[in-house]
């Protein structure tokens, strides 16, 4: 009897540590020397207390066809972690817009006005700028962060953060990031697939400085990898920082423009 | 197999071939231009040195010319439209009948931009039958259309301006979409037609008029004067029947809230209210409309609610609800005939209580295929459709939706006044959009 009561403790005992080993090898902790690095970063890139608007001109191109370009309005506000998006030119997209909220991220439709559940997979009107890249970063919950050496980027010594999904809804399920020691902020960002093919490698050519020690990328480079010859040019022009009515935070707003 | 079943079976398949053209036509690969610009940046795999790529000055002249060549094709005249070409096939549970109609459709619209003026705006809508016929105990909706020519209606004609940033007014015949609700939208006062978020298209034509709109900050002031009852096709009548409508909304936390009004001077008073926003990890919507009438009739209102929400991390699921009480409506069929002969019978006005829901999937087990079911229900009559609908994105091939639908209750009432009780419907279209 009693070798059975304390085979039942034991058993009791095992199952909730053997459980929280299992947990942990599926959602093993992010080292803090990485996550260190990214929320430095973060810290400067993330926008709260301002909102931002600015236009993105995003020039496409691929071997054999003509240049396109797309002009994108952004009106942000990352202390409510909101964004929208509406397209400007070329004409034929006018009216199409995203709105992010939180997690939600949704695409309009003026042709059918229908509002369209979107992931971060999504790329921006078929360029290879996806919609995360427009608004507030928050990459420790999305990955677990870990360092992956150290490498030279053009003439900059950077750290090498390597992210693997914790979540489906990543814009890739792995990413290594490099950021400049010098000031801390990303100027490289290699994209993977899950079985670790290369798939798009983003650069951030230049930054500019906002209020306080704020910063927002004003020119991107995003290659693909898998495309021989395509890749997207972004500049970031007109950014300003006054105050957007919350009206332009609504979907009403994008359903508005499209009329 | 009995001759009317195999008959059956043969319009079906005839109705398959023909959109089967129709991807075959589409699906001639364009001529492509070939004129890669030169870049000044390279693939990390093409270059070692990935200095080259942060030359600023080189990423500038390289936007320049991708934008230079886009400036070179900006036209002041923009020219569009989607078109379905859509074939349905309806049989009666029993195959006892059967109705085929194949058609063209759409829209097309072209716009004007002339800076310093404003834009000119002219759309169409159009169409075109192809196939149509039936026989058995199968009910053919109505039809209408000459093979020998488009029929073309003009659904928008208006010239838009601004004046100084402040006020932006547009004028001429125009669709005006006023409420956050997707298939019900009591508030919607002003346009003849109502819109249904279930049509593939909105094919309603707008209503001659002036529109004020007045943004703020946080709230938006729009007013807009109806000028259609002020004549009769080429009858004219006094401007007193001009009717008059506007709506305010302001945007409180997460939720955008909007009052809305309609008056004239021999027409009843309409008042509405509406709400849009997030709560509890969902997307609400909702609106309220109330007619000011006198006795016996009092005052009728109405009512929509509706919700969205995607419960995964992918965004892949999707469920959607909508319900709708008019207290004008009536689920006795005796009197939908009436309805019908005055044209004033709309399958989903006529009733006191509907519902819908529906669930999508995307990439239902591949990549290129999304999935939905729904069911909508006039809960005062009893009808109801039931209808799985499923859209393919196949690479190579022009996208194309397929839908399956079952129309339930009983004879002549509302969802099934068009379709018959216990019909089926198979529906093949493909939109191209340009």
């Amino acid at each position: 009897m009693h070798h059975k009561f304390l085979s039942i403790v034991a058993f009791f005992a095992v199952l909730p540590v053997s459980a929280a080993c299992f947990a942990q090898a599926g959602d093993a902790k992010s080292d803090p020397a990485a996550t260190a690095i990214v929320k430095a970063f973060e810290d400067r890139l993330n926008l709260e207390g301002l909102d931002v608007t600015n236009t993105f001109n995003l020039v496409q191109k691929k071997e054999g066809e003509t240049d396109r370009v797309l002009q994108v309005k952004v009106f942000r506000r990352d202390s409510a972690d909101t964004f929208t998006l509406i397209f400007q030119y070329p004409e034929s997209e006018k009216g199409k817009g995203y709105y992010r909220k939180g997690d939600d991220l949704f695409l309009y439709l003026p042709s059918t006005r229908e509002f369209a559940y979107r992931n971060r997979k999504d790329d921006v009107g078929g360029s290879d700028i996806r919609t995360d890249m427009f608004g507030k970063s928050n990459l420790e919950d999305q990955y677990r962060l870990s360092l992956a050496g150290r490498a030279t980027v053009s003439k900059w010594d950077c750290d090498v953060v390597r992210l693997e999904a914790r979540q489906l809804d990543v814009s890739f399920p792995i990413q290594k990031w490099f950021v400049r020691k010098t000031d801390g902020l990303p100027v490289k960002v290699e994209n993977y697939s899950a079985s670790e093919t290369l798939l798009r490698t983003i650069y951030y050519i230049d930054y500019r400085k906002l209020s306080g020690d704020r910063f927002i990328f004003t020119k991107l480079l995003a290659v693909d990898a898998l495309e021989k010859g395509q890749k997207t040019l972004l500049t970031n022009d007109g950014i300003e920082t006054g105050a957007i009515p919350n009206y332009v935070f609504t979907k009403a707003y994008l359903e508005e423009q499209s009329r | 197999m009995s001759g009317k079943t195999f008959v059956s079976a043969a319009v079906f398949a005839a109705l398959f071939l023909l959109p089967g053209f129709a991807l075959g036509q589409a699906s001639t690969p364009a001529d492509q231009p070939d004129s890669p610009a030169p870049a000044d940046t390279e693939a990390p795999a093409a270059a070692a040195d990935e200095s080259a790529i942060f030359d600023s000055a080189g990423f500038d002249r390289t936007v320049a010319e991708g934008k230079k060549a886009a400036d070179a094709e900006k036209a002041a005249w923009l020219v569009g439209g989607t078109v379905l070409m859509d074939s349905r096939y309806l049989t009666t549970a029993a195959l006892d009948g059967w109705s085929a109609e194949s058609d063209f459709s759409g829209k097309a619209f072209a716009k004007l931009t002339v800076p310093d003026y404003g834009n000119l705006f002219v759309s169409y809508n159009l169409s075109y039958p192809v196939l149509s016929g039936s026989s058995g105990n199968a009910v053919l909706a109505p039809g209408s259309g000459n093979p020998d020519s488009i029929d073309l209606a003009l659904s928008e004609f208006h010239y838009s301006f601004d004046i100084a940033k402040a006020v932006f007014v547009r004028i001429g015949k125009q669709l005006i979409s006023w409420g956050p609700a997707r298939i019900w939208t009591p508030i919607d006062f002003i346009n003849r037609t109502k819109a249904s978020q279930l049509d593939m298209l909105d094919f309603r034509l707008g209503t001659p008029g002036v529109r004020l709109h007045v943004p703020m900050n946080g709230s938006n002031l729009f007013m807009f004067a109806d000028f259609s009852d002020t004549r009769s096709g080429a009858e004219l009548k006094s401007l007193d029947a001009t009717t008059f409508s506007a709506r305010l909304d302001a945007t409180v936390p997460d939720f955008e809230l909007g009052l809305t009004g309609f008056f004239g001077k021999d027409t009843k008073a309409k008042a509405g209210f509406d709400a849009s926003g997030r709560a509890f990890g969902f997307d609400m919507y909702g609106e309220y409309a109330i007619v000011f009438s006198s006795a016996p009739v009092g005052f009728p209102s109405s009512l929509s609610l509706g919700f969205l929400k995607s419960p995964d991390d992918l965004k892949r699921w999707i469920i959607q609800g909508e319900v709708f009480f008019n207290s004008d409506g009536t689920g006795n069929s005796a009197r939908y005939p009436d309805l019908v002969a005055s044209n004033t019978f709309n399958p989903l006005y006529v009733g006191s209580a509907y519902g819908y829901a529906a669930v999508t999937k995307k990439e239902l087990g591949v990549s290129f295929l999304d999935a939905t079911a729904s069911v909508l229900s006039d809960a005062s009559d009893g009808s109801y459709m039931v209808k799985f609908e499923t859209e393919f994105t196949i690479p190579q091939v022009p996208p194309f939706d397929f839908a399956v639908s079952y129309f339930g209750g009983e004879t002549g009432r509302a969802l099934t006044w068009y379709s018959g009780n216990h019909a089926i419907t198979m529906e093949l279209w493909v939109r191209v959009e340009f």
